[in-house]
């Protein structure tokens, strides 16, 4: 039993769980963050990356969209390196250009009107107004498209590395004083004589050990988990979730975001997002165990054909993999998947005798920020502490300006697309891994071809931002999620993991099967094409030369 | 109009030409590119044997002949299984290699050697090149020097010297390892470059002295056993051994992963010995017109006969859009024992990464005289012949058989082509069928 206690314990490294940890920690709360993977391992991960308003919810839940809109503004100030504009092109299709039906004409004022409504919000994000265009200026700006259209609307967005959101709102809870525990699984919680929770029973899943932690109030905002987590102190949370699932592409695949249809009418989109392009993406009720979430073949199918309507060349598109994430949707019954509230509810579990014990669930990423605020004020007002949240005024590590990339580029006599890529998912602090690599001359060398991820930048990872394992690496600095997919870099991250952790060779080996294991989940719903060359010099590598599978007794 | 087109310029495929050569045809070989052998670690796996687990180093040290014929019975759609009728004949077929590539290799023991890979893990490799040869485990003399050289980071010696210290302590050996830096690029931009840059540099007048002198520094006293990236010479035959005698300690590569320097060298190895044997090589598109005819640049490639070594997914050979297909011929494709044309990927794939992957076992049927067939077992067309990772029945990413039965199948199968062209049998040719 470790004796101190804790104001708040926090479960779940999601979003919503590193939001709350760094606003309880800024109003000096003493804080415990417990996750049992990674940060950002389950939906907060595993989303479409956009601090978006959802234009699609300004249909059913206005206060979803506004509240969004206003908080994803607030998000660009305190972090505003890891933003990239995102402009989508909506084409207004029609079977027969020449004789549009009253539908296909009905479909295109209407959204002319509804993404006017949208763009009432887009100053709270400093987004662009929509704009309307013919057929011909669609075709210019998208060229792959297909010609039966009756031109387009503009639609403005924000995309993220919602994988360095999270860390960096870890970084700041910790330099607040907040302790951060990942691969530390909740098993049980301690309960007072009414039935109030007092402490956290938790495994560290690397070591086994078992510690309890003592705490005056309990969040759980363990996503998808979280009737699970709840379930440990007899309390049930009600929760629909719906899967959701994405494909990357090998490449920019279009120059802009492509919102379309399905076969089935609902809206899906491509767009480009960091080196690669993202398709989503489903949405369907998952009934099953949250560990155990697959991609399906029909999964992958629905999203290209779909696709494929508006783009038909993206049948050629290399597609190196397919992930899913559940949403984490409130529970109602009868409606369709689709039309569910993205709202967030937090529920004060003393109702169900477990005084002392929250449930946050729901939400979007581009509200998480208020989200947090939210049940942060909650938690000073239990505990009857009186502080302002700053979470919207004061910036996430490098937040506080852009670095000149030029200059540091020259400075450092890095090449300028390397110092680029570096400076997005670094701000202000890229100088301090420039300075690194200049300490160190090894570590100029670039580590994943695919991203242009310098050795120093990886080092800088495992050394200030929480990277337990070999496969969190790849949510601090995209390690093997380019085109390659890890062929190139996971052996070499490797190595250099073991450097930095001082481990032994068959630790190192086990850590890169790991890496190279939970990338071929996501291969193996996809493969076909080009990627099974790619799959092929994959195993070659690190099977045939490596002989990684022939080295240990198999578990 | 040549007697025998070989289509493919891997191991299989130069094998192919060079034993059609020896039986007396005329060859033209035709290639769209470099392909996965020059990706490869530049060592020839044979066989390991299929019954040692993973972890039993001893035993995947065996025997190579052994293993093979024990793979013969276990898989039955192996290539060794479909043509172990003439499996007696695979040492043959690496003889033939290695005195055809006399710059790379020596005549290989009956064992697997176990070599050191840049992961620091061990894998047992039946013909290795000269200059990765003394990494093997099992007669590595101590102590033993790892070498990092300067600012190139994907080399990682501390890992390799801790694996080769845990690898060598599996198999019963106390050897005194240790990790240390020579520097012979220092410059900022080195670490940028690649190993082919890297390897070509130490090619360039003065460098093999320049690394001399900087390892001359680094070794301890007493050095028995050096161990370098695989970067030792582009094209310079024989570095290796030069730095060794240089020296006066023993100097050898790891082996490689792609990109890989050893990988290349066995390819443009291989190269040379086509031109010495005056096959002649093409580096361009072969087509197939609607009726049959090959075509080369707008001209039909006549031969008598076809040796089809396209290679897997990465050479091109075996491709999957919406199903399987036999790039050039459009051949029917089996896996697992059956036409995987209406497979569903999903049924060929593991969960698993380290799990058994029938997808990477699809390829074209054979028959025991290397003609492709098919579900019947009649073969298709007449006068082709398959060889190398076209071929079912064989993973050669990770099965471990992969450039043996490239050399073995391309061997048989020239032969076989340069016969059914009706050619005389050159000296030798004749004798030892």
């Amino acid at each position: 039993m470790s004796d101190a206690q804790f104001d708040l314990i926090i479960v779940g490294g999601g979003v919503n769980g590193t939001g709350i940890a760094r606003d309880a920690a800024m109003r000096g709360l003493k804080t415990l963050m417990l996750e049992k993977r990674d940060v950002a391992s389950g939906a907060s991960g595993a989303n479409s990356g956009m601090i978006h308003g959802g234009v699609r919810y300004l249909r059913y839940d206005r206060s979803v969209t506004a509240l969004a809109c206003i908080d994803s503004g607030y998000i660009q100030r305190i972090v505003p390196h890891l933003l990239f504009r995102i402009p989508f092109i909506y084409p207004l299709m029609a079977e027969d250009v020449e004789h549009p039906t009253f539908r296909e004409r009905f479909l295109a004022y209407g959204t002319e009107v509804y993404f006017g409504a949208y763009d009432l919000y887009q100053p709270a994000k400093h987004g662009k107004r929509s704009v309307k265009l013919s057929p011909e200026e669609v075709l210019r700006l998208e060229p792959g498209l297909a010609h039966n259209m009756l031109g387009g609307m503009t639609l403005d967005e924000w995309g993220i590395d919602p994988h360095r959101l999270c860390a960096l709102n870890v970084q700041s809870a910790q330099a607040h004083g907040a302790t951060v525990l990942t691969y530390h699984q909740v098993m049980g919680f301690d309960r007072g004589p009414k039935g109030e929770l007092k402490g956290v029973r938790v495994r560290d899943s690397r070591t086994g050990q078992s510690t309890t932690y003592s705490g005056k109030l309990v969040v759980n905002v363990a996503g998808a988990w979280a009737p699970k987590v709840a379930k440990l102190a007899d309390v049930e949370v009600k929760m629909r979730p719906g899967k959701g699932v994405h494909l990357t592409l090998d490449r920019r695949f279009s120059n802009y975001g492509v919102i379309t249809h399905a076969v089935d009418g609902r809206q899906i989109f491509i767009m480009p997002h960091e080196q690669t392009s993202i398709i989503g993406t489903t949405d369907d009720d998952y009934f099953g165990d949250p560990d155990d979430l697959r991609v399906t073949q029909d999964e992958v199918d629905y999203l290209l054909d779909g696709i494929a309507q508006a783009i038909p060349s993206v049948r050629q598109a290399r597609v190196v993999r397919a992930w899913a994430g559940l949403r984490t949707t409130l529970y109602e019954y009868g409606k369709m998947e689709d039309d569910l509230s993205r709202e967030h509810a937090v529920y004060d579990h003393a109702d169900q005798r477990a005084p002392n014990f929250f449930t946050l669930i729901g939400g979007k990423l581009a509200s998480y920020r208020v989200q947090s605020e939210e049940f942060t004020d909650l938690a000073c007002q239990r505990l009857n502490r009186t502080a302002e949240c700053r979470t919207h005024l004061e910036p996430l590590a490098g937040g506080e300006r852009f670095p000149d990339v030029a200059a540091l580029s020259k400075h450092y006599q890095l090449p300028e697309p390397t110092v680029g890529r570096m400076a997005y998912r670094h701000g202000a602090n890229a100088e301090k891994i420039c300075e690194l690599a200049d300490q160190e001359p090894a570590l100029r060398a670039v580590l994943c071809p695919c991203e242009q991820t310098t050795y120093a930048e990886a080092v800088y990872a495992l050394r200030n931002e929480n990277v337990r394992k070999l496969t969190d690496l790849r949510r601090r600095c995209r390690l093997g999620m380019g085109p390659c997919q890890g062929t190139r870099c996971a052996g070499a991250a490797a190595a250099l993991f073991a450097q930095e952790r001082d481990l032994s060779s068959e630790q190192t080996h086990r850590e890169l099967l790991d890496f190279l294991g939970a990338r071929f989940e996501g291969h193996r719903p996809v493969m076909g094409g080009e990627q099974l060359a790619q799959e092929e010099l994959n195993r070659g590598n690190y099977f045939t030369v490596g002989n990684l599978d022939g080295s240990y007794p198999r578990e | 109009m040549s007697d025998v087109l070989v289509v493919g310029g891997g191991m299989a495929g130069a094998l192919a030409a060079l034993s059609a050569r020896r039986a007396g045809a005329s060859v033209r070989l035709v290639r769209r590119a470099l392909g996965a052998t020059a990706m490869s670690s530049g060592a020839v796996d044979v066989a390991a044997s299929p019954f040692a687990p993973g972890g039993d180093l001893a035993g995947q040290a065996g025997d190579y002949l052994e293993a093979a014929a024990a793979i013969a019975r276990v898989r039955p759609r192996h290539p060794y299984a479909v043509l172990k009728g003439q499996l007696s004949r695979l040492p043959e077929a690496l003889a033939f290699l290695v005195a055809a590539l006399p710059e790379l290799f020596d005549p290989p023991g009956r064992n697997n050697t176990l070599l050191l890979t840049p992961l620091g893990t061990v894998k047992p490799t039946a013909l290795a090149q000269r200059s990765q040869l003394g990494g093997d485990l099992s007669t590595l003399e101590g102590p033993v020097v790892v070498a990092h050289l300067g600012v190139n980071p994907r080399f990682d010696a501390t890992l390799v010297a801790r694996g080769l210290t845990a690898a060598a302590k599996a198999i019963g050996r106390e050897l005194e390892i240790r990790a240390v830096e020579a520097r012979p690029f220092r410059r900022v931009e080195d670490a940028l470059r690649t190993p082919y840059e890297l390897a070509q540099d130490l090619d360039a007048p003065g460098r093999l002295e320049a690394l001399v002198e900087e390892l001359g520094h680094a070794l301890p006293p007493g050095t028995r056993t050096v161990l370098l990236p695989p970067l030792l010479g582009r094209s310079t035959p024989r570095l290796a051994e030069r730095l060794s005698q240089a020296l006066n300690v023993r100097c050898f590569e790891v082996l490689s992963a792609s990109p890989s320097v050893p990988g290349v060298r066995l390819q443009e190895a291989l190269d040379a010995a086509l031109k010495a044997a005056q096959v002649e090589l093409l580096e361009m598109e072969l087509t197939r017109t609607e009726d049959g005819t090959l075509m080369l640049a707008g001209a039909p490639a006549q031969a008598k006969t076809v040796v089809l070594a396209t290679g897997k997914f990465i050479g091109g050979g075996i491709r999957r859009e919406a199903r399987f297909e036999e790039t050039l011929f459009g051949l029917p494709v089996f896996v697992s024992g059956r036409d995987a044309g209406d497979a569903a990927l999903g049924e060929l794939l593991s969960e698993r990464i380290t799990d058994d992957q029938a997808a990477f076992r699809a390829g074209v049927r054979i028959d025991a005289s290397l003609r492709p067939v098919g579900a019947d077992g009649r073969p298709l067309i007449p006068n082709l012949f398959a060889a190398g990772s076209v071929l079912e029945g064989y993973d050669p990413a990770s099965d471990k058989t992969g450039l043996g039965v490239a050399a073995f199948t391309g061997f048989l199968a020239g032969e076989a082509a340069a016969e059914a062209a009706g050619s005389s049998a050159g000296p030798g040719g004749g004798a030892s069928r």
